[in-house]
């Protein structure tokens, strides 16, 4: 690799892991072996300590890397990637299929926006997590087991972004999901999160069955190529020998033939719906809201559902030979975008309406990436992740104050007592919605262009519409749940209303600088267009940077007319969704008791949220469990084990070997014995004709 | 079909059909015991027939000697009413060991039509000197299968001292 | 006729632990003698005596194994190569033998150290169990370096007997003796059937040693062919791959859970090893329709294993049924036939040992009251009360599971790696769409240890052994996730390597 003079070796990356992974182990090895509790400032500081170390070295990398573009020219192609490798992971096959994965850090520019931004968020989060926290902990050594999964989750995370190849991205993949399942139940002793958590990482296996299929089938038809590989560079490389092929398709399936990118990429995807959340796998995330706000921050909303989209960014070369693929990646956003913001103005638990809102966010990000707009989906994840990171913590606030009340319909009135929390939620309310010059106007901007000029894309005028009736819709459920929370007349218990108050400096001040990002952050990707009216020369830096990763596309012909009619179209439909809200909350809320009758039953649909848990249940999990309970268990492994013999142990008494001879009567040995000798016939008979 | 091949098949039948019997058929348990005997001594029949003489002689002085004979006061010292087999048992084990019998006979008449077995003279035209007699069975234990004979002894240790475990009386 | 020279050194990994479970049993009889010399010893010293020889005889059979494993490291080492028995070859001792002997001794002398406090804590009379255990061992040494069917026989026997009696042990339990019968009666139908082909194979090639067959299998003929498909189906019993598996749950549910750890991975690997080596040597071409059978039975095994596991309530059973899934991995490997293929196969079984173990080892550590703690139910709130247990206890069961950043998913990783290169398309989806489905049930006891309200007796603790047998597993398996093929301490060992030098017996 050394070879290559646009690889640089740097030692540093790894200890962007190694220090929270570090921290993790010690406390949670401290804990659980030797039950040594340690102090709580002393987990605070080591945990806040450790991400912010990492993101530090994050930043020293990302000083490194700029420097790097500084000596070459911009738009010389070849990545400028700092690497660090640390052995090789494994080697095998023989011949032709030989191939080896090292254990290695890969930090380009891609990997750098996403470390930044997970070190960054990661830091903040953790730092309001002390006060979320130190009100809620149960029992001693809950606040160290806590950190502990926290500084895992960002060690993993970090695993995922740097991952120099598709095997150890799998690992973060996977450790993200098994964090987020650990702390969605933190709290236990209760079902329902038990519940959530077990949910949430089971309906992630059929997005990783998709994952490492994707995996095979890549390294199976590079290896029919010759070219074995899983690192990304390699794969890079070597993809173009193996982009045309096709692959015949079962019977089953309808025959015919599917290009081997597409097939490839759907596979990737299917994993990126899992764990980004999107239709039809989206189901876990809101049921995950059960964890601790800061948890559904961090990872349900800044850092661990959006490794979907980073996937699909990081595998961009791939999708580029895949635009069956992106088609598919393109509607599934659009549609989970407008299904989801649907789903999300019939909640009235203020983190639901939350989770609802990332999906829809997250469906955005991937309608950027199925045009093609690689740069874009990534500029909108780290505007996202400031925004609702700070809208969370924002809830989690309001949550805190009133004393973990969560329902929407019992707040209301909290702008005069929670004055700080209430201009914080305004900003990033504001920024969600896409006002003009906060950071969510750009990326959603951008986003909207680019479909709007993503002719080669099927039906992309029906997605630009659905875009533009989601951001309408975002304005309505954002305002409608700023108004129900903070606007007018208190709905609190009695009991709770006395000394409201904004929470303490620890939560309060990572929300203040959450908020200046969120209005500001759009100007890390500030399109050009924008960049001329203001008179900056260069603008777009995020695009500009990450071209050396991902294509960037040709600039869309802009001029004043055409740019008016899009954020006009946009602006319009977030006006409208803010006067319905207005109206319906503000000025005259007895208008939706008369609403009621009209919309009864849509309204129960959407909030029952169009019956998919239901349907889930009907055609997934109780088939299985049927299936495996009443015809394997009961009918082919001789189901006498239960019913007969259980039965029979109760009455032990009447000495054993009679017993035990009277069981053996039954049938159960005999029954046995006769599948044996089936099995064997079986096999005879097989083998022998 | 000469006599030799004749008497195989006798015995070969005999066999099978007194084993089918021994679960199927009979009313009392000393009468299963009894087909069992029918089953060792055809057995050793078809043994004589293949000129391992020496075999012969094991099988009926082991099998049909001593185990049977161990069967019997087993069953002698449980003292069952009623042949040991209730009603019900008997008309369910007929089923049964029709069943399965049935499956193996026609399972391995399948097999052995398909494979071409019946073509094949079952009994050996010419053999080497002294086959079957003690002289050649020991040397060869002795020698060949020295580390079998030994490993034999392992497993027959092993055996006493699971069933003496099993069996013992008292838990402790 | 003229003997030839003994190699007897050859034989010192079966030397040792035969004469150790020998001198056990007599200790045993000497040392209880002197300990109830006296009538009317009131039962708690009884018990208290009882642990003490225990000890004392877990310590001389933990000797023997020791001595048997770093015999067959040393021959290991050296590439020893040769084949045993004056006159004809019984048993071949080279690479893969020696690995074999080495791992099964491993597995048995963890399942010695977990025995320990176990028995004591069971009211179990330890008795003659060490001697069967050492004896059973023996057995295995000799089925994993069998080149003629009638070692294979032998060692088959001297395996399954003392597990029968092994099974039963615990005679206070109905199921403990019901497991014993069961597994015994079936046990000796699958030797008759086993010894059905071998008869048949014998007839048909003319000879019992497995180059001999290979010779004679050439014309192929239904004869040969039937006697191939029994003898498979009597193998394929003592791994308990579908449909052979029915005894599984039941004897790993009725018998002493360390027991269960015993025989889950000291057989199933002595069983394996026996497996590959009669199919590679008795049949050097494997053809297309022996490889399509193993993949039925796999894909077959996989299936109805996770399947199972799913709706199972007692944590025994769901290992039992998960032990048949596991099977039906490694007979991907099998349908693959790759020298790949049977490395990958050799370092899952290594792998597998671990976690078994572990797995084993944490419900052993809950047994106590004198009964086991082994429903679903009796490992809620788990992690407040012992923290660590918990901890290891997610540990091997996501490494069953095979997630990354665990060994268990190297192991499934090479497997599939090498299906992969064999074309076994097929087979590799299954393998990963039930690994998936198995994430249901193994995830079922975090969820109980992590997320419901204690139910364990406070008093409980671990004892050293097993602490020492599951820091031990814990270990090895974060260890092999990312150090299966790189050596960060200098020893010159990789543990792929190892297996790969195992698996090249072919040549």
């Amino acid at each position: 690799m050394p070879a290559d003079p646009q690889w640089i070796e740097d030692a540093l990356l790894r200890w962007i892991v190694f220090v929270p992974l570090g921290t993790a182990l010690a406390s949670g090895l401290l804990l659980a072996v030797f039950r040594r509790t340690l102090s709580s400032s002393l987990v605070v500081w080591m945990s806040c300590g450790s991400v912010f170390a990492s993101f530090g070295l994050s930043s020293l990398s990302f000083a490194k890397l700029v420097g790097l573009f500084g000596e070459v020219p911009v738009d010389d192609v070849p990545p400028r990637v700092l690497i660090d490798t640390l052995y090789t992971w494994v080697g095998v096959g023989v011949g032709n299929s030989a191939f080896s994965a090292d254990l290695a850090f890969r930090y380009d520019a891609l990997s750098a926006v996403m470390c930044l931004v997970v070190t960054g968020v990661g830091f903040l989060i953790h730092v309001y997590s002390v006060g979320y926290m130190r009100a809620d902990t149960r029992d001693d050594g809950g606040l160290q087991r806590f950190f502990c999964y926290l500084n895992l989750f960002i060690a993993a995370m970090l695993v995922l972004v740097l991952a120099d190849n598709l095997l150890l991205m799998f690992l973060g993949w996977e450790g993200v999901g098994l964090c987020s399942y650990l702390l969605i139940g933190f709290w236990y002793g209760d079902r329902q999160n038990a519940y959530a958590g077990s949910k949430a990482f089971i309906v992630n296996r059929i997005g990783d069955f998709g994952f490492i299929v994707g995996i095979l089938l890549l390294f199976w038809s590079m290896a029919d190529a010759g070219q074995p590989a899983v690192s990304f560079r390699a794969i890079e490389a070597g993809f173009g020998s193996v982009a045309s092929q096709t692959l015949a398709l079962p019977g089953w399936l309808g025959g015919g033939e599917i290009g081997l990118a597409t097939s490839i990429g759907l596979c990737f995807f299917l994993g990126a719906v899992g764990k980004s959340a999107q239709l039809p796998l989206f189901v876990w995330l809101p049921d995950a809201m059960a964890g601790p706000t800061p948890v559904s921050a961090l990872i349900h909303a800044a850092t661990m559902v959006t490794a979907g989209v980073y996937m699909a960014v990081r595998l961009s070369f791939l999708y580029e030979a895949a635009p069956g693929a992106l088609v598919v990646i393109a509607w599934t956003g659009g549609v989970t975008a407008v299904f989801a913001a649907l789903l999300a103005t019939a909640q009235n638990d203020i983190k639901k309406v939350l989770a609802y809102s990332t999906i829809s966010q997250l469906g955005y990000m991937f309608l950027a990436v199925g045009c093609g707009a690689y740069a874009i989906a990534i500029f909108h994840l780290v505007t996202h992740a400031f925004f609702k990171a700070l809208l969370f913590m924002g809830a989690g606030a309001v949550i805190v104050a009133t004393h973990h009340e969560q329902d929407m319909r019992r707040m209301g009135g909290l702008r005069k007592k929670l004055k700080l929390t209430y201009w914080v939620m305004v900003a990033g309310v504001l920024a969600i919605c896409g006002f003009p010059g906060f950071s969510g106007f750009f990326s959603k901007d951008e986003i909207l262009t680019s479909v709007f000029f993503a002719h080669e894309l099927p039906g992309h005028v029906a997605l630009y519409w659905m875009g533009v009736a989601t951001a309408g819709l975002t304005a309505f459920y954002m305002f409608r749940l700023l108004f129900l929370t903070f606007h007018g007349k208190t709905r609190l218990p009695r009991g709770r209303r006395g000394e409201l108050d904004d929470p303490e400096d620890t939560m309060m001040w990572p929300l203040q600088i959450l908020a200046v990002l969120a209005v500001l952050g759009g100007i890390i990707g500030l399109p050009q267009f924008w960049g001329d009216r203001i008179g900056v020369a260069e603008s777009n830096s995020l695009g500009h940077f990450l071209a050396s990763v991902v294509r960037l596309g040709e600039p869309h012909a802009l001029d004043a007319g055409v740019v008016a009619q899009l954020v006009g179209g946009v602006l319009a439909a977030s006006i409208t969704g803010f006067g319905l809200a207005y109206v319906l909350y503000i000025s005259r809320p007895g208008l939706r008791e008369k609403l009621e009758p009209v919309l009864g039953v849509p309204r129960r649909v959407v909030a029952r949220r169009f019956y998919v848990d239901e349907l889930y249940d009907a055609v997934f999990v109780r088939p299985l469990v049927i299936f495996s309970d009443r015809v394997l268990s009961r009918g082919i492994d001789a189901g006498l084990i239960d019913g007969r013999l259980v039965m029979g142990s109760a009455h032990a008494v009447r000495g054993l070997a009679a017993h035990v001879l009277k069981h053996l009567q039954s049938g159960l040995a005999q029954a046995y014995l006769l599948l044996m000798l089936a099995g064997t016939v079986a096999l005879l008979a097989y083998l022998v004709t | 079909m000469s006599f030799e091949m004749f008497l195989f098949y006798a015995f070969a039948f005999l066999a099978v059909f007194s084993a089918v019997a021994m679960i199927g058929f009979v009313r009392h348990i000393v009468a299963a015991a009894m087909s069992l005997v029918v089953t060792m001594v055809s057995l050793a029949g078809i043994y004589v027939l293949m000129h391992a003489e020496l075999i012969a002689a094991i099988q009926i002085l082991v099998y049909a000697g001593a185990i049977v004979v161990l069967f019997l006061f087993v069953i002698m010292l449980l003292d069952l009413r009623d042949g040991g087999l209730g009603p019900a048992a008997r008309g369910q084990n007929l089923v049964k060991a029709v069943g399965v019998g049935g499956t193996v006979t026609i399972g391995t008449l399948v097999v052995a039509s398909v494979s071409g077995v019946f073509s094949v003279n079952p009994l050996v035209e010419s053999l080497p000197e002294g086959f079957g007699e003690h002289r050649a069975l020991g040397i060869a234990l002795f020698t060949d299968y020295a580390l079998a004979v030994e490993l034999v002894g392992l497993v027959l240790l092993a055996s006493i001292v699971g069933a003496v475990i099993l069996a013992k009386r008292k838990i402790d | 006729m003229e003997a030839e020279a003994f190699d007897v050194a050859a034989l010192a990994p079966l030397g040792f632990v035969a004469i150790g479970a020998l001198v056990t049993l007599m200790l045993e009889v000497v040392l209880s003698r002197r300990a109830f010399v006296g009538e009317g010893v009131d039962p708690e010293t009884r018990l208290v005596a009882r642990a003490r020889i225990g000890i004392v005889l877990a310590f001389a059979s933990s000797a023997a194994i020791v001595l048997a494993m770093y015999a067959a490291i040393y021959q290991f080492e050296l590439g020893f190569e040769t084949a045993f028995g004056p006159g004809r070859p019984m048993l071949q001792l080279d690479a893969l033998s020696t690995f074999a002997t080495a791992l099964i001794g491993l597995g048995a002398l963890l399942s010695v150290w977990l025995s320990i406090t176990y028995l004591p804590a069971l009211r179990i009379n330890h008795g003659e169990y060490y001697a069967l255990l050492l004896l059973s061992t023996a057995g295995m040494f000799v089925l994993v370096s069998a080149v003629d069917l009638i070692s294979l026989y032998l060692g088959l026997e001297l395996t399954s007997l003392p597990i029968y009696a092994l099974a039963g042990f615990n005679r206070r339990r109905l199921r403990s003796n019901e497991a014993a019968l069961k597994y015994f009666l079936m046990g000796a139908v699958a030797s008759a059937v086993l010894l059905y082909g071998m008869a048949l194979l014998y007839g048909a090639t003319g000879h019992t040693d497995f180059t001999g067959i290979s010779q004679g299998f050439a014309g192929g003929g239904g004869l040969a062919l039937s006697g191939l498909a029994l003898v498979i189906a009597g193998l394929a019993f003592k791994v308990s791959v579908v449909p052979f598996h029915q005894w599984t749950p039941d004897v790993y549910e009725g018998a002493p859970t360390s027991v269960t750890a015993f025989m889950a991975v000291t057989v199933k690997t002595a069983g394996f090893v026996v497996l590959m080596r009669f199919l590679v040597l008795a049949l050097p071409e494997m053809g297309e329709k022996v490889s399509v059978l193993l993949g039925v039975l796999a894909g077959l095994s996989m299936l109805i294993g996770n399947l199972m596991a799913v709706v199972q309530d007692n944590v025994k059973r769901m290992l039992a049924y998960s032990a048949v899934a596991h099977a039906g991995y490694l007979m991907v490997g099998f349908a693959a036939g790759t020298p790949e293929a049977w490395t990958a196969v050799l370092f899952y079984l290594f792998v597998y040992l671990f976690m078994t173990v572990g797995v084993f080892c944490v419900v052993i550590a809950l047994a106590q009251g004198g009964r086991e703690w082994d429903s679903i139910e009796d490992f809620a709130g788990l992690a407040s009360q012992r923290p660590a247990l918990a901890a290891v206890m997610t540990l091997f069961l996501l490494s069953l599971a095979g997630i990354p950043g665990t060994a268990g998913f190297m192991a499934k990783f090479y497997l599939v790696v090498a299906a992969v290169d064999a074309g076994q398309i097929a087979l590799v989806l299954i393998l990963v769409g039930t690994s998936m489905v198995s994430f249901f049930y193994y995830l079922r006891l975090p969820v109980v240890m992590y997320m419901q309200k204690r139910r364990q007796d406070p008093d409980a603790e671990t004892s050293s052994s097993e602490i020492v047998v599951l820091a031990l597993c814990a270990a090895a398996i974060l260890y092999f996730a990312f150090f299966a093929q790189a050596d960060p301490f200098g020893t010159g060992v990789r543990a792929l390597d190892v297996a790969g030098r195992a698996a090249d017996f072919l040549h």
